[in-house]
């Protein structure tokens, strides 16, 4: 049966990581995503160095951090934000398909002055590209860049003495420059960008106000608007209309509660062990909505348990009486496997699924007191010891209910979980042994993809 | 700025906010200035000097050879940053002004060798 059921488990748990890594069809695209509005930039990277990849997509990360209030029509700020991000890949890694889906960015050494082949128009098929120099003079030029092919056209006066002997006018507002910023060769902001990225310093951030929204606007897509909906003053959102929680989504997951764990002897029924401790776990897990209501979760965890006992018995051995006091101590960890399959009532949700773990460690201790006629003599040792050398493979299921709670803007995730194992544990020969456990946890969103 | 009776006015250099830019103006009687000027910064070298008939002749003989006077205005003025060239030049009747955005053509070699082959007695390279 785990012949069977591992692979398969393996491959349904994968499904919505692989989800995860579609990318949006254009190079880029701005387009609701329930009340948010979400501006995405693809670029693919053709470079002989990948640590290019990795810096670019730091200074992306880094500028494109800032999440926006989307107002209402009446100016208020209602439940809508505008996102953006950045997907930085290797060009040579895409398929073929999925380049025309990418601004084709051609890294070159020396100290080259980047540039766009185009400004990108957002939505639209045709993708932009261009040549970044490595190094430039700050990384935040890699912003200014993708600004562009997000759409942004320069927002500066070029005061430098060839467009003045043209008299071009980049700001279009009929000024010219002054003798001393021709002087200078200065290229002063236009009104109103002084202090956003696309001005005369690129080195500044993007302003909600200016550069998102026209983003937006380029987009010329009426709907990218906080609907009336949205902008309905509520504390809290049912889980569809909520963007926190819709769409394909990864994140952190955590788990503490209570661990059972039952021991007995196949054939000599006496000799059982129940112990109670703590459980607790870390992991990462991927969602995807499937259809209305229903939304898979798969999940990668690091389980922790530790559980224990305390025996007391009083005898009469001969005329005086005995007391033996007994500890067992186990502790046990695992790498988990599993995905479940959600049910979405408005903000409660139900779940089930199966669950595959593997063994990592399994440790007992067992110690005590012999007590007779008032002399005490030591039983066991006090020290850690592997329970056996042979890694089981545990199969499970877990049920339980999820709880969708507001903290800090973001929505999360509250569970109450039940895990049923169906083998056992331990890799005993004589003694069939569960590990039981009852949790409560915290899913925390951290990165949203494409729906 | 006072306009002065340029031959040829040559730019090269940073199409970006930020970098440096190159600029040669020859006069019609050889006077020629050189600046080398940083965004913002201003003039980082500048220097004077007077062509020869001989020098001015062949410049003009390599606008003649690239046929400049029917050169579009712009090459590639869609893409946005990076570096530029532009030649600015009047004779007689015949004037036109042409830019050049990350985008070389035989007509920038040819136009860039002869006026580095120029300058170099005078220790300037344009760079584009």
């Amino acid at each position: 049966m785990k012949n069977f059921l591992v692979p398969l488990l393996l491959q349904f748990t994968c499904l919505p990581f692989l989800a995860a890594q579609t990318y949006e069809p254009q190079a880029t695209t701005v387009k609701k995503d329930s009340c948010n509005v979400v501006i995405t930039i693809q670029v693919g990277v053709e470079t002989d160095s990948l640590s290019d990849i990795a810096r670019i997509q730091a200074a992306a990360n880094e500028c494109f951090a800032v999440t926006c209030d989307l107002p209402c029509e009446n100016g208020e700020i209602g439940k809508c934000k505008v996102i953006s991000k950045v997907v930085v890949v290797d060009w040579k890694k895409l398929s073929v398909q999925d380049r025309d889906k990418f601004h084709h960015v051609k890294m070159v050494p020396g100290t080259a002055i980047s540039y766009v082949d185009r400004v990108g128009i957002p939505n639209h098929r045709k993708a932009s590209g261009g040549t970044w120099g490595r190094p430039e003079y700050d990384p935040k030029v890699y912003c200014h860049e993708i600004w562009h092919l997000a759409g942004l056209p320069d927002r500066y006066r070029d005061c430098r003495r060839d467009r003045v002997a043209l008299g071009v006018d980049n700001c279009k507002d009929g000024k010219t420059c002054t003798p001393e910023q021709i002087e200078k060769g200065e290229c002063p902001s236009c009104d109103g960008h002084e202090h956003d990225c696309m001005g005369s310093d690129v080195k500044k951030s993007a302003d909600c106000n200016i550069n998102m929204m026209e983003v937006i606007r380029l987009a010329n897509d009426i709907t990218l608007v906080c609907s009336e909906e949205c902008c309905k003053t509520r504390t809290r959102l049912p889980p569809e209309e909520d963007s926190n929680y819709s769409g394909p989504h990864i994140g952190v997951l955590l788990d503490a509660g209570v661990g059972l764990y039952n021991q007995r002897h196949k054939e000599f029924k006496d000799d059982k062990l129940n112990m109670i401790g703590g459980a607790f776990s870390i992991g990462g897990y991927g969602l995807i909505a499937l259809m209305t209501h229903i939304e898979l979760m798969s999940y990668l965890k690091l389980n922790y348990a530790a559980v224990s006992k305390k025996i007391v018995e009083n005898e009469h051995n001969g005329i005086y009486p005995a007391t033996i006091e007994e500890y067992y101590r186990h502790r046990f960890a695992d790498l988990s496997l599993g995905a479940n399959l959600i049910y979405r009532l408005q903000l409660l949700s139900l779940y089930a699924g199966p669950e595959v773990a593997f063994i990592l460690m399994a440790k007992s201790k067992y110690y005590g007191t012999y007590t007779y006629n008032n002399m005490t003599s030591p039983l066991g040792q006090d020290e850690w010891r592997n329970i056996t050398e042979k890694k089981n493979i545990q199969l499970g299921i877990n049920i339980g209910a999820m709880y969708q709670v507001m903290l800090l803007r973001n929505a999360m995730m509250l569970s109450l979980n039940i895990y049923y194992p169906f083998t056992n544990y331990i890799a005993y020969e004589y003694y069939r042994n569960r590990l039981y456990n009852f949790n409560l946890g915290l899913m925390l969103p951290l990165m949203y993809t494409n729906r | 700025m006072a306009q002065k009776n340029y031959f040829l006015q040559v730019y090269a250099g940073s199409n970006a906010p930020w970098g440096t830019t190159q600029s040669l103006l020859v006069e019609e009687s050889g006077k020629t200035t050189y600046y080398l000027t940083e965004v913002g910064k201003g003039d980082l070298d500048t220097s004077s000097f007077t062509l020869t008939k001989a020098e001015l002749n062949r410049l003009s003989e390599t606008l003649k050879k690239m046929n400049y006077y029917k050169l579009s205005r712009n090459y590639n003025e869609e893409s946005v940053d990076g570096l530029r060239l532009t030649v600015i030049a009047e004779k007689g009747s015949s004037k036109n002004a042409v830019t050049w955005e990350n985008f070389r053509t035989k007509e920038t070699k040819l136009l860039l060798d002869n006026v580095n082959a120029i300058l170099k007695k005078r220790n300037i390279e344009i760079t584009y």
